[in-house]
């Protein structure tokens, strides 16, 4: 067949269908000929910071067979990305500035951190001799604690994605800080339902009930194991308790204990929401904390290492 | 966590509005405080607590306490109640955060204000040789061994003083060479390879001019090398004149740490030829293995496929035929670097030693070598000078007077030299071809008849001490200088000055003196006059006998009648008492004939020349070896002269070179290349030495004289240039100032083989690149070749070391 007929019958020979192909990843790949979506900012933002590392990568290499320090080069570039994470947070907290989204920022502070474990591996010799934790009480601390750091940052990205979502299954988001409020109409809500029933077969069921088991849950606070691994256990064995006084009542008793089986759900949403909160939030507090730690020991040890480097 | 369907959904009121987000306190009214308002759906208060927690209402109370209890005041005081304020994530947060920095600072200000500083600051353990600085008692200062900059006070005052300071001066590098002066020359250290930057240029010449020679010498061409990726690599950054210890050798990193581990990229950043594996791009050897410039001129080609077979042929089939029998390790033994050749045995092989001339040499150059020696060298010769100059000179004795004729003693002349250095009595060496018309001639004749009437008065005054001191000013080392002053009679010289420039003495008791005869009876008068000063004669043994030669005191054996004549190579007096007795005194008469008499070497007395002579002892003779030093320190004509005797042309047929030993190489090409037999030995088919030093055929043209050939200087002009740059790169000092060219210790000139040289076949890099492949024996630069290739053996330096500062 000669080209011409294979043109005509649109028949591809194997050369073409592999750059059909590899054509057609990469348009899909980065989202390219689409809008602007998420993966194709992610792939752009990816083959940047491999793009970086590579160059930085080939510097090292360049420099070291230079006779310079290439360590002095890769510290003041750590440097100058810890200053870059640590901004962040000053974005944060001073939001009436023009300085871009928070949102840039967070892509920012994302890809910076990960460019900068590429370079922090080529900065501390002892993990290209399979060791992650450099010598020395100062520079190991060092080591441990950028690891530290970017380790919880990179728990943090996948708990910042997972976690909203989490969340948004539960209902409707509740500032944390009104959590203790709702808790407190919650069990002010459960005791003007026991308070007001009639029955008194009602009363000294539900009462029972409540005098045992539920009031515990309702004014108690969640166990740390909770806060930890936040599960629906307790609810469930609190609402099974309350279905298994339906056949000791009559309809109102029924009634009421369902609002009381309304009321413990609601309970533990907010349980629920208060532990996977309370996760973010310290998450945040201990990222920031030792990022502001890692800075100081960084500058520290670059204070340091200058004085102690001859050429 | 799935979370159900919501059933019998409760509404909750709605929350209160948070009125002051990120307060680290918000107003408990709702939050459980029964205690506020009586009713927890009571809403916060616009105004919230205060930073530190506290109800706004907390003052108000405190102020109207003491109000009447009216009832408008107690629903007044109701809406006044205060609340207790709950604290909010932002102010616990906050409080965490504050506490947790306040904990990290406590920590490091315990830390850095206390002696934990050091070992908390110091980046990893040391290397294991450098670990007893901060752990052993050896060294004291700890980190202020090596860093000068250490301390907190030292710092500050570093700042103040814009870094100028005595010990802050010193770099890292200083301090290296201050522990390692013995290996690194302290004045290159940061040198690269430790070499005058004058010398690195000199190199990089001679380099291109090796390339340039081989790119016009088809047979010994050296392929470029500029290969692969090696050509982008950069070039260095650095100074090569400042190129500190650290940029290679970097610690603290761990006691297994070889800190001397370098890439071959940074080997090769200075170097404008690189290339990339050692197999495929490294420059063929040229004249590899080499001779060290020091070693013996022993030709192992000839002696291998000449001399060993036809000393075979003449050996019987029960003697020795095992001898007979070419065997490296008959020579060179493996034996052990020994104790304070630290230095040496870094650059040598201690394989390769090769045994003393007793053992490997004795027994076919001995004999051969006495006969040689036979003809002793004259330590002072009378010269004869024409009357019209003996006149001039003051009791010139008349033997020596009369037709110039003859040659000046070379060893007379060298320690002349050092008499009066200003002196050259060069053109009278050879009397017969002086121009004595030449009123400059005649004068200097005169000062060297003069000069050499005070050498010998000299001489016979104080002897020794006056010949030791000249042999070490003219260049003798000192031990062969004393042996060489020790050997030395003075009586001898006595009696010969007093005979050639004074009345006689002691004629008849003169056991040196060839001239004295039985028949002088004159002799006697003197032995009577000087009865008093000689004091190795025993006048009270009889009053004209001497005890020595008193027929009563000799055994009947040693009478002068039972002398026979001596024996060669035996014990003298060997053969004396089978010998029939001669008429000695027809002996005596003649000319004293050292070869004889005096076989086993020592001083005489020669009066037919007017001479004092030596006859050598044999291999390693301290006073031949002694003229030998002197001669070469010596300049060109006089050297020659020196060399030109037969005693000395006997030893420097081998001993082309100083030191007399086979030394180890210390050219900067041997300190720059190293290589060790020992691990290939190990290897059963590199046992065999030839292995890698293949000789030629010995029925085919010396491959190795053509080769030799090629490096002579009167080969083609390229190929000179070639020899020229080998010979200069094989020879050249770290220290240009400093630097010694090969004639400058050569006693012989127009030696046939050059030094560097060796007899073997040239060894080809394909030998090596079988096993020296990066994923074998390795192929590193630093496999083979040093870095630090400053000579410091050759120039001790002296540091005194560096006191730290505490």
């Amino acid at each position: 067949m000669s080209l011409v007929e294979r043109r005509q019958t649109g028949v591809l020979s194997t050369s073409q269908k592999l750059k059909a192909l590899v054509a057609t990843s990469i348009h899909r790949l980065s989202g390219a000929g689409r809008a602007y979506s998420f993966r194709r900012r992610r792939v752009v933002a990816s083959l940047v910071v491999a793009v970086a590392l590579a160059a930085v990568a080939g510097l090292v290499s360049i420099m070291h067979s230079a006779l310079l320090h290439t360590g002095v080069m890769t510290g003041w570039m750590l440097m100058s990305c810890l200053v870059m994470l640590i901004m962040i947070g000053i974005r944060r907290r001073i939001p009436v500035l023009p300085l871009g989204t928070m949102s840039s920022w967070t892509q920012v502070h994302i890809y910076t951190g990960v460019f900068a474990i590429g370079v922090f591996i080529m900065h501390v010799p002892a993990i290209l001799h399979g060791r992650m934790i450099a010598n020395g009480y100062l520079e190991g601390s060092l080591s441990a604690l950028f690891w530290l750091v970017s380790g919880s940052g990179v728990y943090g990205l996948i708990a910042s994605r997972r976690l909203p979502w989490r969340l948004t299954n539960v209902g409707e988001q509740v500032r944390m800080d009104q959590i203790p409020w709702y808790r407190q109409q919650i069990a002010h809500a459960v005791a003007e339902e026991i308070h007001n029933l009639q029955n008194p077969a009602a009363i000294a069921v539900i009462g029972e009930f409540h005098r045992r088991y539920l009031s515990q849950y309702i004014t108690g606070k969640p166990s740390l194991f909770y806060l930890l691994m936040p599960s629906s256990v307790r609810r469930r064995r609190v609402l099974a308790g309350l279905v298994e006084l339906n056949r000791y009542l009559e309809e109102e008793g029924c009634r009421v204990c369902g609002r009381l089986a309304a009321l413990v759900r609601k309970r533990d949403d907010l349980d629920y929401q208060y532990a996977l909160q309370l996760r973010l939030r310290v998450w945040v507090m201990f990222h920031s904390t030792t990022s502001i730690v890692l800075l100081v020991m960084a500058i520290i040890h670059g204070v340091l290492a200058m004085r102690f480097v001859e050429s | 966590m799935k979370r159900s369907p919501q059933r019998d959904h409760v509404e909750l009121p709605a929350a209160p509005r948070v009125q002051h987000p990120g307060h680290p306190f918000q107003c408990g009214r709702g939050y459980g405080d029964e205690s506020a308002f009586g009713s927890s759906a009571a809403s916060p208060c616009e105004q919230g607590p205060s930073a530190s927690g506290e109800c706004p209402l907390t003052r108000v109370c405190a102020k109207s306490g003491s109000a009447s209890a009216s009832p408008n005041r107690q629903r007044s005081a109701e809406s006044l109640t205060p609340c207790r304020p709950i604290p909010t994530w932002a102010g616990s947060r906050r409080r965490w955060t504050v506490g947790s920095l306040l904990v990290f600072a406590f920590a490091l200000i315990g830390i850095f204000g206390t002696p934990l500083a050091p070992e908390f600051v110091r980046p990893g353990n040391l290397s294991t040789s450098h670990a007893q600085i901060l752990k052993g008692d050896l060294t004291s200062g700890g980190c202020t061994v090596c860093h000068g900059n250490v301390s907190a006070d030292a710092w500050m005052a570093m700042r103040e003083s814009g870094h100028v300071g005595t010990e802050s001066t010193l770099t890292m590098s200083d301090r290296c060479v201050a522990c390692h002066h013995d290996r690194i020359p302290t004045e290159l250290a940061t040198s690269a390879h430790n070499l005058a930057s004058e010398t690195r240029i000199a190199i990089g010449k001679q380099r291109r001019d090796i390339l340039l020679a081989s790119s016009h010498n088809v047979g010994a061409s050296r392929p470029a090398s500029n290969s692969g990726g090696s050509i982008w690599l950069p070039p260095a950054a650095i100074s090569q004149d400042n190129v500190a210890c650290s940029v290679c050798h970097q610690e603290h990193h761990g006691a297994d740490a070889d800190i001397k581990a370098i890439a071959d990229t940074r080997c090769q950043s200075c170097h404008s030829q690189r290339f990339g594996s050692f197999a495929t791009s490294h420059p063929e050897f040229n004249n590899w293995p080499t001779t060290s410039q020091h070693a013996i001129a022993f030709d192992h080609s000839r002696h291998a496929n000449i001399h060993y077979p036809k000393t075979a042929e003449s050996a019987t089939a029960d003697s020795s035929a095992a001898a007979s029998q070419f065997d490296c390790r008959a020579c060179h033994i493996v034996d052990r670097p020994r104790a304070g050749m630290a230095s040496k045995t870094a650059l040598a092989d201690s394989i390769v030693s090769t045994l003393p001339f007793e053992v490997a040499c004795a027994s076919c150059h001995d004999e051969t070598l006495g006969v040689q020696i036979a003809n002793g060298p004259a330590l002072i010769e009378l010269p004869i000078l024409p009357p019209e100059i003996a006149q001039q000179i003051e009791s010139w004795p008349a033997d020596a007077t009369g037709s110039p004729d003859g040659k000046l003693s070379a060893w007379m002349l060298l320690l002349l030299r050092d008499q009066d250095p200003n002196v050259d009595f060069s053109p009278l060496a050879d009397l017969s071809r002086v121009d004595w018309q030449s009123p400059q001639n005649r004068e200097l004749a005169v000062r060297l008849g003069r000069a050499v009437r005070q050498f010998a008065i000299a001489l016979s005054l104080d002897g020794q001490s006056f010949l030791l001191s000249a042999a070490e000013r003219a260049g003798a080392d000192t031990p062969v200088a004393k042996a060489f002053a020790a050997s030395f009679p003075t009586q001898v010289m006595r009696d010969a000055a007093s005979d050639w420039f004074g009345k006689p003495i002691a004629k008849s008791n003169d056991r040196f003196s060839a001239r004295n005869t039985a028949d002088e009876p004159a002799s006697i008068d003197g032995v009577l006059r000087s009865r008093d000063e000689d004091v190795l004669v025993d006048w009270s043994a009889s009053q004209d006998e001497d005890l020595l030669l008193s027929d009563s005191a000799l055994p009947d054996a040693f009478t002068p009648s039972n002398i026979g004549p001596p024996n060669r190579g035996g014990h003298p007096g060997d053969n004396a008492i089978t010998q029939p007795p001669v008429n000695w005194e027809n002996e005596l008469s003649k000319r004293f004939d050292a070869a004889r008499s005096q076989s086993l070497g020592g001083w005489y007395r020669d009066d037919l020349t007017l001479s004092i002579r030596y006859h050598g002892s044999g291999h390693s003779d301290a006073v031949l070896r002694s003229l030998i030093e002197m001669a070469a320190t010596s300049h060109g004509e006089l050297r020659s002269m020196v060399g030109a005797q037969p005693a000395v042309a006997a030893c420097v047929s081998c001993h082309s070179q100083l030191p007399w030993r086979a030394a180890p190489s210390n050219t900067l090409r041997d300190r720059l290349t190293r290589f060790s037999h020992r691990p290939h030995l190990d290897i059963v088919a590199l046992q065999n030495c030839e292995h890698c030093h293949a000789m030629p055929a010995a029925d085919s043209p010396s491959e190795v004289e053509s080769s030799i050939a090629l490096l002579r200087p009167n080969s083609h002009s390229h190929v000179t240039s070639l020899q020229h740059a080998m010979g200069v790169v094989s020879n050249v000092s770290a220290k240009p100032e400093t630097d010694t060219s090969p004639a400058d210790h050569s006693v012989t000139q127009g030696d046939s083989t050059p030094h560097g040289h060796s007899d073997f076949l040239p060894l080809k890099k394909a030998a090596c690149a079988h096993c020296h492949t990066a994923n074998a024996a390795g192929d590193h630069c630093t496999t083979c070749h040093r870095y630090h290739v400053g000579d410091v053996s050759s120039h001790p330096t002296t540091v005194a070391p560096i006191q730290p500062v505490r």
